[in-house]
């Protein structure tokens, strides 16, 4: 089949200050955000955070208080969710149970007129996008969850949708599929090109399959970079402890941009901080830039074996626990009530209030 | 795994008594129906049923008003329960305790209120009565459409078949009414029994329908009575089997 033929073309979409609120709770505020065609964006945060909001609100099923959706140029912030050509996956299964895989799949097509013939072929070539030919007139409930999700996905993408929304289809499955299915995803939106928002809280979900991740806080996109840069680059302490693991270390700010910890000097990341020189704070260090040494300045608490790489807990002599990793081949040699020395391996870090 | 209970000998002692307390009224009605001059049993009250005074007239109103009713029935509930459901959560119970109020404000406040308050054109037809059967239907109705609604995920349905272009019509007529199929034949068969034997308000109305008919053909002949009281329940019997019949092929069909 020709996988272009699935959209009608890549959309650039353009979210203005979207603000909701429900009652006196501001679910989502001065949202922006510029998508570029045949881009994957993730929004990455907490529950609660606002990002299924903003989704919902791009897809037309809320109404923001303001604000604006373009796709294209052209807004679609007033027109119901029927006349905005979006494919949306959702969380909770949402297949119809009165329709087959195949049905469904062309439910969208029916909806818009196309003759049988024309819907049941393509019906068929997106069943077997997502390699679900054999389970065609299968009803939902004969079928797993992550075959449930894909013909989601197949039946989302059916309509040739401007755009692809992803609500955290992966959340109700095992993680073994969970982790196919991420990939499939993938694959499936980089054959296809379209340009999608996929939401999730999982971390490693965020950072696998995005061109670029947007992480939410409180209603608010906090940063939005590529995955490699925004875990190297956290722009704030509440996105360095939520993307991947963090040690918070007891540091003294010697002057606006350096920070003395565990006898090294750093640079500090957060310029703006606000905290005066002498001021005691918290460093924020990942496990994998911190590396033991011969020394006398911390006791092995615990290690816990993650494949190539083994998790160390030790602890100061202040009573401040932290994790660092090792590869597992030297980490025999490591036993519970060692005492060792430990080296910081970047030169900057970012600051926070103790 | 599906556990069957074993019919064991309280079980079924339980099951003897209940059938028998159902059955044994049915039985004797029938029994004395049939008694004929000189102690003879016949079906001769039967054979006399469809030549009585007006029969064709009751049968024809009683199923116009089975139709009408069911279908303004189905027609509001449906659609008001869906919202409730999407849109007004927070509601359900008020609008529960609203759809209760039938049962306990007595029938000739109901009659006289709506009496008072329809326009003069509908108070010459049974269109009113059947509106004051929908309203009797409502505790029955909404309980039914509420379960059928409360087993699926009607809102992510919704959501998914309005965001593949879906008009509203649509959505009842594809998504939804599909899937509460069985809540929808449930409402239907409470309906149609309710109307099959509703006696106050249509008597209040003056209006002759199936119940005041037997009621009033008693009056005169006790026998042929009874075999209308029998008739009338085969009648709704038939009724509620074809409609279970109509629901049975078209999920044979699924």
């Amino acid at each position: 089949m020709s996988i272009q033929s699935t959209v009608q073309r890549s959309s650039r979409v353009t979210i203005s200050n979207l603000r909701r609120t429900f009652a006196d709770v501001v679910a989502l505020d001065s949202f922006s955000l510029n998508i570029e065609p045949g881009e994957l964006i993730t929004l990455l945060g907490p529950s609660g955070c606002g990002k299924t909001t903003a989704l919902r609100m791009v897809a037309g099923l809320d109404v923001p208080d303001s604000g604006s959706v373009e796709i294209n140029g052209a807004s679609v912030t007033n027109l119901p969710p029927s006349k905005r050509d979006m494919g949306m996956v959702f969380q909770a299964y949402s297949l119809f149970p009165n329709m087959t895989a195949r049905e469904n799949v062309a439910f969208g097509l029916r909806v818009r007129g196309v003759g049988k013939a024309e819907r049941l072929k393509r019906a068929n070539e997106l069943l077997e996008l997502v390699d679900l030919t054999t389970q065609a007139n299968r009803y939902p409930h004969q079928m797993s969850g992550g075959q449930q999700q894909r013909v989601a996905l197949a039946r989302a993408l059916a309509i040739e949708p401007k755009v692809l929304l992803l609500d955290e289809p992966l959340s109700a499955l095992d993680a073994k599929v969970r982790t196919q299915l991420r990939d499939e995803i993938r694959r499936v939106q980089q054959e296809v090109g379209i340009t999608t928002i996929f939401v999730t809280h999982d971390q490693e979900e965020a950072m696998a399959i995005s061109d670029r991740v947007g992480v939410m806080n409180k209603g608010n996109l906090e940063q939005l970079a590529a995955p490699d840069f925004l875990y190297a680059n956290p722009a704030t302490a509440f996105i360095a402890s939520f993307v991947g693991a963090m040690n918070r270390l007891p540091g003294l700010l010697m002057d606006a941009n350096t920070v003395k910890v565990l006898d090294t000097t750093l640079k500090v990341a957060n310029s703006s901080h606000g905290f005066a020189s002498g001021s005691k704070i918290d460093v924020m260090i990942r496990p994998e830039h911190l590396m033991m040494t011969s020394g006398d300045i911390a006791t092995i608490l615990d290690r816990s074996f993650r494949g190539p790489m083994t998790r160390i807990v030790v602890v100061l002599d202040d009573g401040t626990r932290i994790n660092l990793d090792v590869a597992s081949a030297s980490a025999i040699s490591i036993n519970p009530g060692d005492r060792v020395g430990l080296t910081i391996t970047v030169d900057k870090a970012l600051i926070e209030a103790r | 795994m599906t556990l069957t209970p074993k019919l064991g000998p309280g079980l079924g002692f339980g099951l003897g008594v209940v059938a028998f307390y159902f059955l044994m009224p049915l039985v004797s009605a029938f029994e004395f129906s049939a008694r004929g001059a000189g102690n003879v049993y016949s079906l001769e009250a039967y054979g006399r049923i469809a030549s009585q005074y007006g029969f064709k007239d009751v049968i024809l109103l009683t199923t116009r008003l089975v139709f009408v009713t069911v279908f303004l029935t189905i027609l509001i509930m449906v659609p008001t329960v869906t919202w409730v459901h999407l849109k007004a959560k927070k509601l359900r119970r008020l609008i529960e305790f609203i759809s209760l109020l039938p049962l306990v404000i007595p029938p000739v406040v109901l009659v006289l209120g709506v009496l008072a308050t329809m326009p003069n054109y509908l108070k010459g037809t049974p269109m009113l009565l059947a509106l004051e059967y929908v309203m009797l239907a409502m505790p029955y109705t909404f309980r039914a459409l509420d379960a059928g609604l409360g087993a699926i995920d009607v809102r992510t349905l919704v959501d998914a078949a309005r965001g593949l272009g879906s008009p509203w019509h649509t959505v009842f007529m594809r998504i939804i009414a599909p899937n509460i199929r069985s809540a929808i034949f449930g409402s239907i068969f409470l309906t149609v029994a309710l109307v099959l034997g509703e006696y106050t308000m249509a008597s209040l109305m003056l209006w002759e329908t199936f119940p005041t008919w037997i009621a009033t053909v008693g009056q005169s002949e006790a026998t042929l009575a009874v075999a209308l009281s029998i008739f009338s329940l085969a009648f709704a019997w038939v009724l509620l089997l074809a409609l279970s019949a109509v629901e049975r092929r078209q999920k044979g069909r699924k």
